[in-house]
């Protein structure tokens, strides 16, 4: 059996058609932000965890933060 | 307001040249970290620091915030929008992360660089081996990181996966409203059709 056209067939059409109505969230878009969560969550677990991770500004809690401090110049 | 072809045209070739470039000064970055992280020479290690520093400033940070503006013209000059499909404001809010990331990240690379310029002369070994203090972890986390983030922005401003936001569909709905208000049996039909055709040029 053939599909129904999706809307009414434009001889029947009186110029107002059903609007579709709202859709949601497509899966992919549900599967990046879970990705994203996940991420997110493991980074803040290894910052917590006071895991360095390059010459950032950013230190773990407890440590020095703010600038990471300047290498002491040797003296000849 | 949607830009004219010809400026679409332009405005597209731009923000190409930042975001690709972006991406490609970033691949450098993170061989210089490589090459930092695995050297046992002490002129070499310096050198990376250097010019990570200057690839940072220099290339990275200025591409990515023309990547970021050149971004946020076309979404707005074009009838693909900020905030109407997922896939743009997906793409918006990872290069935003990305550009604070880097932007936050950058003075600490120049700390560690002026910390490699002064360290001249001294060994990896020697006496002076505490000036390499942290400069030999390298910096791998945040250009790898980064480059996976620019990565997926880049798959996602190829394939373009459909799906509209509630805002989109609301101002979707909106537009045709009002373009098939008292519109005839054929006008109808292309008005509802020119929502497809509208987003088909890119």
């Amino acid at each position: 059996m053939a599909e129904p056209p999706p809307y009414p067939e434009p001889a029947d059409d009186s110029g107002v058609r059903p609007t579709p109505g709202p859709t949601g969230m497509p899966r992919w878009v549900k599967v990046f932000i879970v990705v994203a969560i996940v991420l997110v969550l493991a980074l803040l677990v290894s910052w917590l965890l006071g895991v360095q991770h390059g010459p950032g500004l950013h230190s773990p809690p407890g440590g020095s933060g703010g600038q990471t401090a300047p290498l002491e110049v040797e003296q000849p | 307001m949607t830009m004219p072809p010809a400026l679409r045209k332009v405005a597209l070739a731009t923000h190409l040249l930042f975001s690709v470039g972006w991406i490609g000064a970033v691949v450098a970055y993170l061989v210089l970290s490589v090459a930092a992280v695995t050297t046992q020479d002490a002129p070499t290690l310096r050198a990376t620091w250097i010019a990570m520093d200057l690839t940072g400033w220099y290339a990275i940070v200025p591409l990515a915030l023309g990547s970021l503006v050149t971004g946020v013209v076309m979404a707005l000059g074009t009838k693909w929008g900020l905030f109407r499909h997922y896939w743009v404001l997906i793409s918006f809010v990872l290069t935003v992360l990305a550009a604070v990331v880097l932007l936050l990240h950058m003075p600490g690379v120049s700390v560690l660089a002026d910390a490699a310029r002064e360290a001249e002369g001294a060994g990896l070994d020697g006496p002076g081996k505490h000036l390499y203090t942290r400069l030999d972890d390298g910096d791998l986390l945040h250009p790898a990181l980064g480059l996976v983030v620019l990565l997926a922005i880049q798959v996602l401003n190829v394939y373009k996966p459909q799906g509209m936001t509630r805002y989109g569909q609301r101002k979707q709905a909106e537009e045709r409203a009002a373009r098939c208000s008292g519109a005839s049996t054929r006008t109808s039909e292309e008005c509802f059709s020119r929502d497809a055709a509208e987003l088909c040029w890119n």
